[in-house]
């Protein structure tokens, strides 16, 4: 690039930047859809720690002999919100039916003295969380365990026990990716790409189909100051988005963005261009906007789930987890739980930020490459 | 009627000759569906969810036999199917692990544990979770507290033997044989006293219903669970972007036209939204044999599936009319419904089960269509029949015929005022 | 279809008038159109002309006068109306989808053609436009001028007997444009009525029969060409371009007999002469008078030069 280069591609970007603001769409989509997002989501995965949760549980008693109600206790001091069902009652059904249902048969406690074996019989309906499942056997467990060997051993409360175990969070940051703190940088990650990839791919498309590109192109405009504009507009838009989002995120959802200024903006630079390299890239491959922002959405969807956006990522499959490296999302994503979960700073996000540069750099170059004023 | 049908045709002509706009609608779902099969549901032959492997990294400060029991335990053949175990050297070898490499957690046996615990005296295990994990750690916690619950058994089970365990584990009283022989014969007789009821545990937690059905009652079939809700949201995409048809029309010119014909402007508006109507049941078909032979969701009885999909292509078609009377653009048209269609789905159940949702969200969720139409096709997925179905098939036949016929309506209001 | 002049007219426009909001589009404009004639419907961009076919073509409601076709209201809701009528708008209003032979026979359906009649006519269009060896191919591969013949295909495929044609050679060669003036005028010629909108001036002078200068919602004129040019005058227009002072050219116009002026404003100006004398006459004290003029043109009277008595300014603008 030359000397005079600079203020042609600002007045470019300046020129996206104005058409994406003016459009209302687009700032429906780009500023006000995310936070609608965020907040349902938000609330939806939180409280999302089953061990500070108490789950409910519906506890179908066949009989109520004394083992069978120290069973009773012994889920409550589990944690579980239990509601007893006594001899002869039913479950409730339709509507009003219990996510979880235990059944305590008739004969429990003979069965017991018997040494037999007896089984609880623990159904989960259909709208049971799943998240739940593991949590509830393995306090359904504990709770078995204890009365058994409270039976076996003449008496063992919690507070007979000799183990006991300290937990705590690893990092600085001392903060749960639970709720708003999954969802809002999950959120950020994934509508700036979809603002980058759906509005800044079916511009470019929309500009070749009106000859618009073909003006720029015959003005005295070198092709690298002409990329160079349009990727900056693209990333203009998307500060302003990472902006709203970082405001909204400390002001109304009240998340701690870290301890690294310094780290979290080179991390959401680094990954603000990669998405608006992408997006130039996305408006080059398709002839139609349609279709430019309708592959883009799909492929910013898939994006998002592998990068661990919308899911935490360790409940994937160890090989899906690796897969989304592949993308910049799951670097951005990871850079964001080391700055905010781990409360790391720069050194920690330094090799994210290389990558997403060069995802960047080789979308760019490619869409330089591919860049055709007309169809 | 003639009319109506000569409209209606050349719109499914178009679209079939163009389908690209269909596809794309229907990629959505499938490709939102496809990453949470991955993410969620490890086909076991039964669709029911596997639980993910808990990868734990062990540092063993105290390495006792007792803490190498610890060790032992976890990485016999069922544990190591169920978790992924790293010794560490040190700490600090255990934190970076854990950041580095993804671990949910660090356990630490401290020095002294098993001296502590064959004194029974108290003890901690100290657990340190990833805090960039939301699930893992905590399932990596609660499976610590058991092994916690069993070892604070196994000292009080040993009791004040316990310290003459400690000394053999020292090396003192192998000679006194007497001894010797009394410990692990008290020892014998209080194992025996208590296998009975713990070796293994004699109560059993049972799931119900029978594992080699999929979508049986009684037990959480993800994918049955999760493909409606997916099926739901592609039937919204796909009838908005027929009915957006209507202001293409209009860009084209089109539109216009067909209004200067000798057919009556609602006539005109009623082959569209027929054409939406088909173009949406043609959808509905390709995702539900897409759930049966990709997914492998069971849809129970063919004909409570037709009736369900009927009413369910009525409301979605309805909704897009009714959407599209009240924007005045393409950009609007799109903003407004794909939003609105990702909100209705999310409260709707598609991604989070109603029984997560607080109170006033679930009566938020019943005005949406999703909501009806999500339970419409869970009775059926679940192994219901009409009768389970039938309330949904009412609201959903109400909300189909409301919305439709106040679509059509206002827009043939607003060709009156010529703002068509 | 009728082939003879009078009698019913195929259009009869009364003293319609219609506004968007407070805006008068169109103020009680009036003209008929008969079967065999090609009535022209010029004027600028935004003098009401499109609102005018709107209201013709049942789109839109006359806020007060009445529109009959063939006797017939144009806005009664039956649409028998529409029936005879048939449209070739300005956009190229098909799809892009669907072959040419496809397109023709949706629009046919609509107009009450089936089975083989709908065959026999779609292909009568196509032959009529040229496009009969492109039947099968979709809109979208055709370039504009094939675009706009099969536009004309599709406005003629139920044989209307009036026409309704809006600026339908806008933005093609003039190939394209002479194939879709010849088919105009065959249909013409064949008794149709066609009711053209243009404001492509010298397109209208050869092809209508009847015109009407439209300007601000209204009719300025309605007339045959020769009608219309006589009202600016017998004799030669001359038209000067120079360092013209207004009063200047006034009091010179004053002086020389037979000659008026039609417009001037700064730096051009325009005068009708009554026959070639006062023409040379005019000329003569022109360049007597030390103005210092870059160009002048003798010309026939033209509609242009009428649209500028009419208005002030020239329709270009």
């Amino acid at each position: 690039m030359r000397l005079g280069s600079l203020p042609l591609v600002l007045s470019i970007a300046r020129q996206d930047l104005r058409l994406t603001l003016r459009d209302r769409s687009s700032i429906f989509w780009v500023f006000i859809a995310p936070f609608i997002w965020v907040f349902l989501f938000g609330t939806l995965t939180r409280p999302s720690d089953p061990t500070k949760t108490r789950i409910g549980l519906t506890v179908l008693q066949q009989e109520t002999t004394p083992m069978a109600e120290r069973l009773v206790e012994g889920l409550r001091a589990e944690n579980f919100d239990v509601k007893t069902i006594p001899p002869g009652g039913s479950v409730p059904t339709g509507d009003e039916a219990p996510a979880r249902t235990l059944t305590i048969p008739a004969g429990f406690q003979e069965s017991i003295a018997q040494r037999r074996k007896v089984q609880l019989d623990l159904r989960e309906g259909k709208n049971a969380n799943p998240e739940g499942t593991f949590a509830v056997q393995v306090a359904l467990h504990k709770a078995s365990v204890r009365l058994l060997a409270d039976e076996a051993l003449g008496g063992f409360s919690p507070g007979d026990d000799t183990v006991r175990v300290r937990a705590s969070y690893a990092g600085n940051a001392r903060i749960v990716p639970s709720g708003y703190y999954q969802t809002i940088p999950g959120n950020l990650v994934m509508f700036v790409l979809i603002a980058a990839v759906t509005y800044g791919a079916s511009q470019i498309a929309t500009e070749r189909k009106n000859g618009i590109l073909r003006r720029l192109s015959a003005a005295p405009l070198r092709k690298s100051e002409l990329i160079a504009g349009k990727l900056l507009g693209r990333v203009a838009v998307a500060l302003v988005q990472v902006g709203v989002f970082l405001l909204i995120g400390l002001t109304i959802f009240r998340i701690s963005w870290g301890t690294s200024p310094a780290g979290l903006v080179l991390l959401l630079a680094a990954y603000l261009l990669s998405a608006a390299a992408i997006g130039l890239l996305g408006g080059t491959l398709f002839a139609s906007p349609d279709a430019a922002s309708g592959v883009g959405i799909v492929v910013v969807l898939v994006m998002a789930a592998m990068g661990g956006c919308w899911w935490p990522a360790e409940v994937m499959p160890r090989w899906l987890q690796t897969a989304a490296y592949i993308f910049p999302t799951g670097w951005a994503m990871n850079g964001l739980h080391e700055l905010l979960s781990w409360g790391g700073g720069l050194r920690e996000v330094g090799l994210h930020c290389a990558v997403l540069a060069l995802f960047a750099l080789g979308a760019g170059a490619l869409a330089a490459h591919r860049l055709k004023p007309v169809a | 009627m003639k009319s109506i049908l000569t409209l209606t045709a050349k719109d499914l002509r178009r679209r079939l000759a163009s389908p690209a706009g269909l596809i794309l609608s229907l990629t959505i779902p499938l490709a939102m569906g496809g990453m949470m099969l991955l993410a969620f549901g490890r086909m076991t032959g039964t669709g029911q969810r596997d639980v993910p492997q808990l990868r734990l990294v062990v540092v063993d400060q105290d390495e006792s036999p007792i803490s190498g029991i610890i060790t032992g335990a976890t990485q016999n053949p069922e544990a190591a199917e169920r978790m992924h175990i790293e010794r560490a050297a040190s700490r600090e070898e255990g934190e970076r692990l854990l950041r580095d490499q993804d671990f949910a957690a660090l356990l630490i046996i401290p020095k002294g544990f098993g001296e502590a615990l064959l004194g029974s005296q108290q003890v901690e295990l100290e657990l340190v979770k990833n805090p960039a994990q939301r699930i893992m750690p905590v399932a990596a916690q609660q499976i610590t507290e058991v092994m916690a619950l069993y070892l604070s058994g196994a000292a009080r089970l040993l009791g004040e033997d316990g310290l003459k365990i400690k000394q053999l584990f020292e090396g003192e009283g192998w000679q006194d044989t007497p001894a010797l022989t009394s410990l692990v014969t008290v020892m014998r007789d209080r194992i025996t006293s208590v296998s009975d009821l713990l070796f293994p545990p004699l109560i059993e937690v049972g799931t119900g219903g029978s594992e080699s059905d999929e979508g049986s009652p009684g037990g959480f079939n993800f994918i049955s669970w999760m493909y409606p809700g997916m099926i739901v949201m592609g039937l919204m995409f796909t009838g908005l972007d027929q009915m957006k048809d209507l202001l293409r029309e209009r860009e084209a010119g089109t539109l216009r036209r067909q209004l200067a014909a000798p057919v009556s402007a609602r006539h005109v508006l009623i082959g569209k939204v027929l054409s939406v109507a088909l173009v949406a049941a043609i959808a509905q078909i390709i995702l539900v044999v897409i759930g049966s032979l990709v997914f492998r969701v069971s849809w129970g009885d063919p004909l409570a599936l037709a009736a369900a999909s009927g009413l369910i292509v009525l409301a979605v078609t309805g909704f897009a009319a009714l959407l599209y009377s009240l924007v005045r653009t393409e950009r609007q048209g799109d903003a407004f419904g794909g939003i609105l269609t990702m909100v209705m789905a999310m409260l709707g159940g598609a991604f989070v089960p109603l029984q997560v949702m607080p109170e006033w969200l679930k009566s938020v969720s019943q005005l949406t269509v999703n909501h009806w139409c999500n339970e419409a096709l869970r009775s059926l997925t679940s192994g219901g029949g009409w009768s389970e179905m039938a309330p949904y098939l009412g609201v959903l036949a109400g909300m189909g015929v409301v919305s439709t016929a106040a679509g059509v309506l206002l827009l043939h209001r607003r060709h009156m005022r010529g703002a068509l | 279809m009728s082939t003879e002049k009078g009698g019913v007219p195929a259009l009869k426009v009364c003293e319609v008038r219609f506004s968007y909001g407070k805006a008068l589009a169109v103020d009680g404009v009036s003209f008929e159109v008969h079967p065999g004639e090609i009535f022209g419907l010029l004027g600028p961009n935004g003098a009401g002309k499109t609102t005018t076919i709107s209201m013709i073509s049942g789109l839109l409601p006359p806020a007060s006068g009445q529109v009959l076709i063939f006797g017939q209201e144009a806005s009664d809701g039956s649409g028998r109306s529409r029936a005879r009528m048939g449209v070739v708008p300005q956009d190229i209003a098909l799809y892009e989808e669907l072959t040419a032979l496809e397109n023709l026979r949706f629009w046919g359906r609509l107009y009450g053609l089936a089975g083989e009649a709908l065959e026999k006519s779609c292909r009568r269009a196509l032959e009529q436009v040229g496009l009969s060896d492109r039947s099968s191919e979709r809109l979208g591969k055709f370039s504009g001028g094939l675009k706009r013949r099969l536009n004309l295909a599709a406005g003629l495929v139920h044989a209307p007997d009036l026409l309704l044609m809006d600026e339908p050679t806008v933005g093609i060669d003039p190939q394209a444009r002479l194939h879709i003036l010849d088919v105009i005028k065959g249909e013409a010629n064949a008794g149709r009525a066609v009711l053209y909108t243009s404001h492509y001036l010298e397109e209208a002078e050869q092809i209508c029969d009847r015109l009407a200068i439209m300007d601000h919602g209204k009719v300025l004129a309605v007339g045959t060409v020769a009608e219309l040019r006589r009202l600016v005058g017998e004799g030669p227009v001359l038209n000067l371009r120079g360092e013209i002072q207004q009063d200047r050219l006034s009091s010179l116009g004053a002086r020389v007999d037979g000659v008026s002026m039609i417009s001037s404003s700064d730096g051009v100006a325009s005068f009708s002469a009554r026959d070639a004398a006062a023409c040379s006459a005019l000329v003569r004290e022109l360049f007597g008078s030390g103005i210092k003029l870059e160009d002048l043109r003798v010309q026939e009277p033209s509609l242009q030069s009428l649209f500028l008595k009419l208005t002030g300014r020239e329709l270009r603008d």
